[in-house]
């Protein structure tokens, strides 16, 4: 791995799954930089989201601004992925540094209020913010104005998703709504709303302390001896990180940013910088050896129906349809066009087909695995399932 | 409207809300230069920009979908 100065880190300082104290926090990183010096730096670092979509932070903070009416500031820490564990650990263990992002972004744009959206699964997540704000609060060092609030995410996989995120936080449901309006348009009871995973909070208050935006957290799991969150230069290769995980080197592929992710082959994947290849939310999984990448899949376009909202045609009905037809090509039944068939729904459920991007990124898997698992495809189709889609 | 748009070389696309789609079909009917439908009906719009032949068209399809589920984007902003 490249060198990168520790104190630079997201993750620098005690190792325990514990908060740091804001004592700590402080000695270690100094006082929270102030609003407009972690604007201008995340803009100079060119920080992107870290909640999957990476969308540069900096326009989106102006575009905020840039509206009337008192802002909202969402810390976005749902992570309704199954693959990713990175924003609860960040939570758990660096809540002063999600703090001192979330406060900067509420400072600089003027928000009345901060909404801490946190998965209802997640516990120790939300008591590590909470007890870092009581910490902040006995201390007397709290930004007055702001009225903090914490609302619970449901468990389901579409209410990470921002607009849905605004909803629930304005007492709505977990459904996400057409755009326009954006967030930032109108957002928490119609107020202009910023939006951010909290590891990109957290990577902005490092920003403000002159550190750029060099590091970013991934999730290792599947096939690797040494599972769990570690974090790596943005630009590292699939390689090193994998390196870094223990993979499995007889494993065929690596699932890269999540369920809605890319496959990746293993064998000529390694070179490629997850910069490149678009690391999602950072989840990086490698497939079990012998598996076969055609059932898993099947599995997860099954799970990502499940979780559609039921609100878009094509999600709702188009999902499903995909599931069906993967599950027979890898576990029996294919008819001999389901290859032709799930290309062509791979290109149809992309494209903005839904009110947000959930049919995207089942089309992104399923694209992915038609071309990484091509051999195994056509096996299938003639010859029927394999051993590896038989005893999973 | 067609007029602003010729005059001030302002650019339309029509695009679906999915929300309120039901996949009646009807747009498909009334501007198959730019709505299609996929496997499950529901229509497909091509983001490339109407020209003032569309436009009338485009216009129509807006009026007439009986679940007002399509909408004229200019320039990225909606109408
Ligand atoms: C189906 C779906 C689920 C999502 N789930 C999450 C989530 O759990 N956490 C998250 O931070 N972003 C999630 N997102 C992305 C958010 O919509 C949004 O882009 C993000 O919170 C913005 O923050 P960022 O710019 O800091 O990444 C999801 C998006 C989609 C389409
Ligand atoms: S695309 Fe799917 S998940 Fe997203 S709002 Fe529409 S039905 Fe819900």
């Amino acid at each position: 791995m490249s060198a990168v100065a520790t104190g630079e880190r997201l993750l620098a300082g005690p190792t325990a799954w514990v908060a740091e104290s804001l004592a700590e926090h402080r000695r270690r990183l100094g006082a929270a930089p102030a609003g407009n010096q972690v604007l201008e730096a995340i803009e100079v670092a060119g920080l992107r989201g870290r909640g999957g979509a990476e969308f540069p932070a900096g326009p989106k903070w102006r575009a905020v601004a840039g509206r009337r009416g008192t802002p909202v500031v969402l810390v976005n820490g749902a992570e309704a992925d199954p693959l990713s564990l990175k924003d609860r650990t960040l939570l758990v263990m660096r809540p002063h540094l999600v703090w001192d992002g979330t406060l900067a972004a509420a400072e600089v744009l003027g928000a009345a209020e901060v909404v801490v959206y946190i998965g209802r699964d997640h516990a120790d997540a939300r008591q590590a913010m909470a007890a870092a704000m009581a910490e902040r609060r006995a201390s007397g060092d709290i930004v007055r104005r702001v009225s903090i609030r914490f609302v619970a995410a449901p468990a389901s996989y579409v209410a990470g998703e921002e607009t849905a995120a605004v909803r629930v936080a304005g007492g709505g449901p977990p459904l996400p709504t057409f755009r326009p309006p954006r967030p930032f348009e109108r957002g928490v009871r119609g107020r202009p709303t910023l939006v951010h995973n909290v590891e990109t909070l957290a990577a902005a208050a490092l920003a403000g302390r002159g550190a750029g935006a060099t590091t970013r957290l991934f999730t290792l799991g599947g096939a690797v001896g040494r599972p769990g969150v570690t974090e790596a230069p943005i630009a590292a290769s699939l390689g090193e990180l994998l390196e870094r995980a223990g993979a499995d080197r007889s494993s065929a592929a690596v699932l890269v940013g999540g369920c809605s992710g890319t496959w990746v082959p293993l064998l000529q994947g390694r070179e490629l910088g997850l910069d490149q290849l678009g690391a999602g939310c950072g989840s990086v999984h490698v497939m079990e050896p012998g598996r076969c990448g055609l059932a898993v899949t099947a599995g997860i376009l099954a799970f990502l129906a499940e979780q559609s909202a039921g609100q878009c045609g094509p999600c709702r009905v188009g999902l499903p349809a995909v599931a069906r037809v993967l599950h027979r090509v890898a576990l029996g039944g294919a008819r001999a066009d389901d290859g032709r068939l799930l290309s062509r729904w791979a290109s149809q459920l992309s494209g903005r087909r839904g009110a947000c991007a959930h049919p995207d990124g089942a089309a992104r898997v399923l694209a992915s695995a038609l071309r990484v698992f091509a051999d195994d495809l056509r096996r299938h189709l003639h010859r029927g399932p394999c051993p590896g889609a038989l005893d999973g | 409207m067609a007029d602003a748009a010729r005059g001030r070389r302002i650019s339309y696309r029509l695009r679906v809300n999915p929300i309120r789609c039901d996949g009646s079909g009807l747009c498909a009917e009334l501007v198959p230069e730019r709505i299609r439908l996929d496997d499950w009906g529901y229509p497909v719009a091509d983001p490339t920009p109407l020209g003032p032949d569309l436009l009338p068209l485009a216009e129509r399809a807006v009026r007439d979908c009986p679940r007002l589920a399509l909408l004229l984007e200019i320039q990225g902003r909606e109408r």
